[in-house]
């Protein structure tokens, strides 16, 4: 059983190879981390989340670009790849279900890609439509899998317009399925202008993001 | 003093000019303008060339566009066009290391893919009755033409793990982009405008900047004998000092920039142009947000070394109305 601080430490190291995108310095101590006996769930979300929600501010200051927080995510999945396996596996119908896309007429799919790599990490379920998703195909994707959680992304600000109508349809399938939105055109009162639940400016705070809306939905 | 072919020539050598020249990137808008399917004119150069002439007598901005997309390069390679309901997008091709790139065919930028109909484009336009205004082809940059061949998330991990296999690529993409270079020069054109997103900060750092996208573009322009736009979408701050040295004549800048403040850092080494907003301006304004936006461009951009354009492409469903302001307020601006 490992002390708290063998376990700080390793958590700390964990969270800073992330962010440094050292995909062996990750495995090695993800592998330490079970031999210490901590929780593969504690060491992904206080040791790699953390890592990765770094490496969102870094590309905020304009320190660290997209390669970079690519390079973080494979990191991040290097980690995950030892860890999740060994996670105390929740049934199913209680793990969040997130539907995730790139709306119709946009191929863009990295900033989308990043989003699902954190949603994954943090042991979610989830769908992903791809890229040129329209309205039809999200209400039923959405409906198909009883999905808590929509995921919309946009990087063009021609194709960002698509958002509101997607938005209010979903609402008007299941009236409590919670929106999130993104996007490099979009802020986050764009986004609340468009009916969505809740917004991310960068990958690193998504989960946080998404976990605070679905609170919100509960308690209104 | 000329017309706008003479004021081109003056202003992209950083001369005095009585008029701006208002240039506007309207090949999307010309599309929907001719009522003619995108996809038709990507394939018939005549009728994209009479779709331009139309246009320019109707809206009366100072160019013929000698494009109707950018893909043609990548197409030339062996990329595939999907459509999506904002237009066309390029397949990548499935290259993984650098032998994969050694042993892809370079293209005969004559006749490969759509080459042929893009040089009939600029072939018709060069040539087009009573010409008065440049003929501005346009390209994609070697990186990020490099990314649409590609993949630009597989390029935007390569350029960190796989530095050499990029490089390869962006030599054989430079230098099938400078055969289409020469053949335009050939035909005549005037300007040659490259756009290039993928280099823009949104997506890569100075530092690759300066080691992937800054030699090869330079390469690109100095093969050239006709004077190049550079266009790079977004936040260019970090890597203005960069585009100035690649021998762009003009750079050409996004809304979010300060013309003004811009044009100063690049003093002495290259114009600017732009940067009317052309959604929240050119298509959603009203007539008058056009006259001050252009307005206050034209006050930033002085009569040295400046061209009015907008930000980015202007949107195909901008109103006429709104582009003609956006001209006029130019032509009586003297």
């Amino acid at each position: 059983m490992a002390s708290p601080q063998e376990r700080e430490e390793t958590l700390k190291g964990l969270t800073e190879a992330v962010t440094q995108f050292d995909e062996e310095k990750v495995a090695e101590l993800s592998k330490r981390a079970l031999e210490l006996g901590i929780e593969p769930g504690d060491a992904i979300l206080n040791g790699l989340t953390p890592g990765m929600e770094r490496a969102g501010h870094l590309y905020e200051q304009q320190e660290y670009f997209v390669p970079e927080l690519l390079l973080c995510s494979d990191a991040l999945n290097a980690g995950l790849n030892i860890l999740k396996p060994l996670l105390r596996t929740e049934a199913s119908d209680t793990r969040v279900r997130v539907v995730i896309g790139t709306v119709e007429g946009d191929i863009h799919e990295i900033g989308k890609n990043l989003v699902r790599t954190m949603y994954e990490a943090a042991g979610w379920e989830v769908f992903d439509l791809g890229t040129d998703v329209n309205m039809a195909r999200f209400v039923e994707e959405q409906k198909r899998t009883d999905a808590h959680v929509v995921a919309l992304s946009a990087l063009m600000t021609t194709s960002m317009t698509a958002m509101p109508e997607i938005i209010t349809a979903l609402k008007a399938a299941s009236p409590r399925v919670t929106i999130m939105a993104g996007g490099a055109p979009l802020t986050e009162e764009t986004a609340k202008r468009y009916g969505a639940d809740g917004y991310a400016d960068n990958c690193g705070a998504v989960v946080r993001q998404t976990l605070k809306a679905l609170r919100t939905a509960r308690e209104a | 003093m000329g017309g706008p072919i003479d004021c081109f020539r003056r202003t992209v050598a950083l001369e005095e000019v009585e008029r701006v020249l208002a240039m506007p990137t309207v090949a999307g808008w010309v599309a929907k303008f001719s009522g003619i399917p995108l996809k038709t004119l990507m394939h018939d150069g005549e009728a994209a060339a009479n779709a331009q002439v139309e246009a320019q007598r109707v809206v009366g901005h100072d160019a013929l566009f000698a494009y109707v997309d950018a893909l043609f390069v990548p197409e030339a390679f062996g990329c595939a066009i999907r459509f999506t309901s904002s237009g066309p997008g390029a397949e990548p091709l499935q290259l993984s290391g650098e032998a994969d790139i050694e042993s892809l065919p370079d293209p005969d930028m004559r006749i490969d893919g759509r080459m042929a109909v893009i040089l009939a484009l600029v072939e018709k336009l060069v040539k087009a009755p009573g010409r008065e205004v440049p003929v501005l082809a346009l390209a994609e940059g070697p990186f990020t033409t490099a990314a649409r061949i590609y993949g630009t998330e597989k390029m935007m991990r390569a350029v960190m793990k796989s530095k050499p296999t990029v490089e390869k690529l962006l030599q054989k993409v430079g230098s099938a982009l400078s055969r289409f270079g020469a053949a335009i020069t050939e035909l005549g054109a005037d300007g040659l405008i490259i756009a290039d997103p993928v280099g823009s900060s949104t997506m890569v750092s100075p530092r690759i900047y300066r080691e992937l996208v800054l030699p090869h573009l330079r390469r690109f322009i100095e093969n050239l004998r006709i004077p190049t736009i550079l266009h790079v979408c977004g936040d260019t701050r970090p890597v203005l000092d960069l585009m100035a040295e690649t021998g762009a004549k003009i750079l050409s800048l996004d809304q979010c920039m300060d013309l003004a403040k811009a044009k100063e850092q690049v003093a002495g080494r290259c114009g600017i142009a732009g940067n009317v907003d052309p959604i929240d301006v050119l298509l959603r304004g009203t007539v008058d947000d056009v006259k001050r936006e252009t307005l206050k461009c034209l006050r930033q951009g002085g009569k040295k070394g400046y061209i009015l354009m907008a930000g980015c492409g202007v949107p195909p469903a901008t109103p006429l109305e709104n582009l003609r302001a956006m001209i006029e307020t130019a032509r009586f601006d003297a």
